[in-house]
């Protein structure tokens, strides 16, 4: 049940999300759409409005049919004036008031054909060269009628009926020849204007096509594009959070799996294994210190508990020792194994009560070079083993000596015991050697204690600080445990490196004094083991 | 040696512990008298005079410091040894008051002897 209303929870998210992002889509391609829908009407009005435009719209086409009919109107005129002419000069003489009618309107049409050849001229270039030089032919045309008749004209009253048709043919001519010319523009016009009329609908189909065909791929690749990518965006913030439900469930290596991109995402899933390795830190600590405060509660009734019957089997042992002495009973070296068991049973107990004592520090500016000096002359370590010391610190730091001598001395004489195993010899000729250095690190001093013994194996390496672990046959596992609470009392971070057959070496960090002058900006930092 | 024996009184709720340490001692030639607790303690201290006592810390009743405090308004001189099996912060003031000591549980013979040489 509570799985299933956790799907639908993430379905709804998803949904939430791919709407966002469909909604951004749409305001982009909305308006490219609406652009695409005017485009397709727009194109096709332009085609309606083209295809209602005739040649007898083009200005060319209206301006020579002009010339052509200024033309006929003057050969009309001119052929009455001619023959009107002809009847005067061979008939009573009274037409002579119809002859000058004549001329007068031959000059009418004269003038009239003059300004249609005028309009043509000041016709805009054509952008087709044929077309140009045609409208100059009819230009040229036109003129050379007007010259002929104006030819005709002046041998009119003397000239006799065959000289007069002669030229009257010769204007004939001219005007025929100006008709082909005429009748040549119009046809070049006409297909002109036919390919354009084709070349323009192919042009608006394409173009229709386009505004079409783009309106439907961009809705299909606004939808798809939108779905892929909200399915891109939701993909990992659904992973990221069923890791996290999982993370919450106590599961801390949920997010170590999650993939990191480059993007914000990528930045997010960072974030959170970044806190759910602090949260890890901060539980581990928890633990630790809930396991500490109730091994402290217990240790101090426990150890008051055991010393008292401890302290009993001591004394009355002592009794015994007292009434068998020099009566040769044989029983002097089993009253010694119990003696050293007391011993060991009233160590255990210090150890416990030691780890789980909370005690502030009394702490103070110590050079630690001196005092590691003084305090490795004052140890005692077994002559099997050589103590090397490389104290180059020169750095004072803040200690409680008395309870930092246990650090030093825990962690010497587990090298010393580790080094005199009767289980482990080393491989060579090496020396059993314990090196005890310090070496200014920035803000911080670094104190290693350093063996040449057996190792401690990787499987048990990241254990040793865990109270009540011990890789020792006799030991109640408390003694790193407590060395490390040392440590970060001390404001410090302890660490370990080990190879076996090699050896093992404790590093210790701890913060300088305030106040050196030689700080070296170069500070490694331990991570706690 | 024609001296009286010396008096030792043994104050400690752990009756095994008391009785094995007076047995011990009672080997060695004392004379050992046995308090189950602070206020047993000062009964008895009322009622005889010893020559030194040994005196647990935690008990019931009334605890090892109370019970020396208050044995030292009755008997000024009296000298008494602090035993303990644990560094009890309330030791201090019976220390920086006058007592001896202290022992800490499991002590040795030899231990309770050398400390008995010097005070007595």
């Amino acid at each position: 049940m509570k799985s299933s209303q956790r799907n639908l929870l993430m379905k709804f998210d998803n949904a939430r999300i791919r709407n966002k992002v469909l909604a951004g889509l749409a305001a982009v391609v909305l308006p490219l759409i609406a652009v695409g829908v005017l485009t397709f009407f727009a194109s096709g009005s332009v085609q309606s409005d083209f295809d209602k435009l005739g040649l007898r719209d083009l200005p060319q086409y209206t301006m020579t049919d002009d010339v052509e009919v200024s033309t006929l109107h003057l050969l009309r005129s001119f052929s009455e004036l001619i023959s009107l002419t002809l009847a005067n000069r061979y008939g009573d003489g009274s037409a002579a008031v119809a002859v000058e009618k004549a001329r007068d309107d031959v000059a009418q049409a004269k003038a009239n054909l003059a300004k249609a050849i005028d309009s043509l001229a000041a016709l805009p270039n054509s952008s087709q060269p044929r077309e140009h030089s045609i409208i100059i032919e009819i230009r040229s045309g036109a003129l050379n009628v007007i010259l002929e008749i104006d030819s005709t004209i002046a041998i009119l009253d003397s000239g006799s009926p065959k000289q007069i048709f002669s030229r009257a043919a010769r204007v004939q001519q001219k005007a025929v020849r100006l008709n082909t010319w005429i009748d040549q523009l119009h046809a070049i016009s006409s297909t002109a204007l036919a390919t354009a009329n084709t070349t323009l609908g192919g042009t608006i189909g394409t173009l229709r096509a386009v505004a079409v065909g783009g309106c439907i791929l961009g809705l299909f690749i606004a939808l798809g594009g939108g779905l892929l990518t909200a399915n891109r965006i939701a993909r990992p913030i659904q992973s990221l959070r069923s890791a996290a439900e999982r993370l919450g469930d106590g599961d801390f290596a949920a997010l170590d799996s999650e993939r990191k991109t480059t993007d914000e995402i990528g930045d997010l899933i960072g974030a959170f294994q970044e806190t759910a390795r602090k949260l890890r830190e901060s539980q581990d600590k928890v633990t630790r210190n809930e396991r500490l405060s109730a091994l402290g509660q217990v240790a101090g009734s426990v150890s008051h508990e055991l010393r008292n019957p401890l302290g009993t089997i001591r004394h009355s042992m002592g009794m015994v020792r007292q009434m068998t002495a020099g009566k040769g009973l044989g029983v002097e070296r089993a009253l010694d194994r119990i003696d050293r068991s007391i011993e060991r049973c009233n160590a255990i107990v210090s150890d416990i009560l030691e780890f789980s004592r909370v005690q502030e520090l009394n702490r103070e500016a110590t050079a630690i070079d001196s005092w590691l000096d003084d305090m490795l002359d004052e140890h005692e370590v077994t002559p099997a083993v050589t103590v090397r010391r490389e104290l180059g610190s020169g750095a004072e730091v803040l200690l409680d000596c008395t309870r930092f001598r246990q650090v030093l001395v825990n962690l010497i004489d587990n090298a010393a015991q580790a080094m005199t195993d009767p289980e482990w010899a080393p491989g060579d000729e090496r020396q059993r050697t314990i090196t005890v250095r310090t070496v200014a690190a920035g803000p911080h001093v670094r104190l290693s204690v350093a063996d040449t013994g057996p190792g401690i194996p990787a499987d048990k390496l990241g254990k040793i600080f865990e109270p009540l672990f011990t890789t020792k046959a006799k030991g109640v596992g408390l003694g790193l445990p407590t060395v490390r609470k040392l440590v970060e009392q001390h404001g410090g971070t302890i660490d370990v490196e080990s190879t076996t057959g090699e050896g093992t070496t404790f590093t210790v960090w701890l913060p300088r004094q305030h106040g050196q002058a030689d700080l070296q900006p170069d500070a490694p930092i331990a991570a706690t083991a | 040696m024609t001296s009286k024996p010396v008096r030792i009184m043994i104050v400690d709720d752990d009756q095994d512990l008391a009785e094995s340490l007076a047995d011990l001692l009672q080997v060695h030639g004392y004379d050992v008298d046995i308090a189950k607790d602070g206020q047993d303690a000062l009964e008895h201290a009322r009622a005889q005079d010893f020559d030194i006592t040994l005196m647990d810390v935690r008990m019931p009743v009334m605890n090892g410091v109370d019970s020396f405090l208050a044995i030292r308004k009755i008997k000024p001189q009296a000298r008494i040894v602090m035993m303990t099996g644990f560094k009890e912060p309330i030791l201090e003031r019976a220390i920086r008051a006058g007592a001896e000591g202290p022992l800490h549980k499991p002590f040795s013979v030899d231990d309770l002897l050398k400390l008995f040489e010097t005070i007595h």
